[in-house]
């Protein structure tokens, strides 16, 4: 099984892979994605005091799971790079990375858009809020390592290095900001070893839209991934090139 | 290893900047937020521990690019890379240098400078020894951001958003000691707390700095 797995650190498996994959993941990813929204947007009822607002959980509740694995899935990678230098999987980081930034936007304009008419205000200082807006500025320093520096062997050290501190750091922040007050975030909508706090009606469609946000993920690191892989291949063959030519 | 760090110290005193400049911004904006906000004492009060706090946060990150990249370009880090002394002793004591030229200062500083701002010289000398307990880590996290800052001219930048989100926890649990102390709270958890992400940064950050380093001097 282990050997099977590391088979894809070879470039050229994992392209054949990406490109055997990606029809099925496009679609399925679509497909669920679509149900999921089509079905909350239009066929939930409304909720007797949030009225339609309540809907945006379709779209808030996926993406900010996936900003949170997403990173995780990053810290995954670059501890396997540190340790087993395996190019893809730094790659996948970088690819994973623009698509967690993402997500993570996406929950906070999400959760600022039901606030203003729900809590009558975009943003408040609270733990959830505040440790969410810590992640932005997260993903925010490990894309502009890749944008910056030039150099892809050094920018993937010091990408893996700054992932591994901002993890630490960011779970002391999260710890740190939970001293604060309880806020005006609502606890766990969903729990894996609790009681959910969701209606009948609008639990389907929520998990329909978490599977396609999950699928939808997958699919754009694998297809980014192959992107940089392959633009790593014209970088060096211009390289060798410009050698070649002088 | 003592040589290294009196070294630095003694360029940080001979140049004067390396000594003053961090007093000097620390000064400024504790002066400068007071007269911003106008004479309402009891709003000082309050704010007082984040003043102090932000002041020490932006004084030990003031020239962060000045760490490593008078070693770089001299060559005496390629001169230590080569020799017997591990890379991660030389990072550690550069951690120690910027800590005592800044936070340790500051330290000193804080209580008396906590007066004017309306806070009650027990509140101010709890601040004092809570920036003494956390400045470390700071110190850590700026050596950090100074050595991936060494990498191209746009050092500054990347040193600037490296040590932001990482300084962020230290803040709250800084902050949280000083407020907890002065409404009558727990407090040493706090502080015990911060004193052990302390221990635990200037511990491990030589590590992950000498391998940013390595990364550099590879390059």
């Amino acid at each position: 099984m282990t050997t099977r797995f590391w088979k894809f650190a070879n470039p050229h498996h994992f392209g054949k892979l990406v490109v055997a994959s990606t029809p099925f993941l496009w679609s399925f990813s679509f497909l669920f994605v679509a149900t999921g929204l089509l079905w909350g947007f239009l066929f939930t009822p409304d909720d007797f005091r949030q009225g339609s607002t309540v809907k945006i959980i379709f779209v808030h509740v996926p993406s900010t799971l996936m900003a949170i694995n997403c990173w995780l899935m990053m810290l995954l990678s670059s501890i396997i790079w540190m340790v087993r230098r395996h190019r893809i999987s730094i790659l996948a980081a970088k690819a994973a990375a623009p698509v967690g930034l993402s997500f993570t936007l996406v929950a906070l304009i999400s959760g600022g858009l039901w606030g203003q008419p729900m809590w009558g205000t975009f943003w408040a200082w609270d733990p959830r809020l505040t440790s969410f807006l810590i992640l932005f500025l997260h993903y925010i320093t490990y894309q502009l390592i890749w944008i910056y520096i030039a150099d892809r062997e050094s920018a993937a050290n010091i990408s893996s290095l700054v992932c591994l501190v901002g993890s630490v750091f960011a779970l002391l922040s999260r710890y740190a900001v939970n001293l604060w007050s309880q806020g005006l975030h609502q606890g766990a909508t969903l729990s894996l070893d609790q009681e959910t706090n969701i209606h009948n009606a609008y639990y389907l469609p929520l998990v329909i839209c978490i599977v396609g946000f999950v699928l939808l993920f997958i699919t754009l690191v694998l297809v980014r991934t192959r992107t940089e892989i392959i633009r790593n291949q014209i970088e060096l063959m211009e390289k060798s090139r410009r050698k070649h030519n002088a | 290893m003592l040589t290294l760090i009196a070294r630095d110290l003694r360029a940080n005193f001979r140049t004067g900047s390396g000594i003053w400049l961090p007093l000097t911004m620390f000064l400024t904006i504790v002066v400068l937020i007071p007269i911003g906000i106008g004479p309402d004492v009891d709003l000082h009060a309050t704010i007082a521990p984040a003043i102090l706090w932000i002041g020490v946060v932006f004084s030990v990150f003031l020239f962060l690019d000045r760490i490593f990249s008078p070693d770089l370009e001299d060559g005496f880090l390629d001169r230590i890379a080569a020799s017997d002394l591990p890379l991660e002793k030389y990072v550690w004591c550069k951690i120690i240098v910027l800590w005592i030229s800044s936070g340790l200062l500051l330290t000193i500083l804080t209580p008396f400078l906590g007066l004017f701002l309306n806070l009650p010289l027990p509140v101010g000398l709890m601040c004092s020894s809570s920036i003494l307990a956390g400045s470390p880590a700071l110190a850590a996290i700026g050596c950090l951001g100074g050595g991936i800052g060494t990498f191209n001219r746009h050092g500054n930048l990347l040193q600037t958003v490296i040590v932001l989100p990482l300084s962020i926890p230290i803040l709250i649990f800084g902050t949280k000691s000083v407020i907890a102390y002065s409404n009558g709270e727990p407090y040493l958890t706090w502080i015990l707390q911060l004193s052990g992400i302390s221990l635990a940064s200037i511990a491990i950050f030589p590590f992950l700095i000498s391998y940013a380093l390595k990364t550099v001097l590879e390059e």
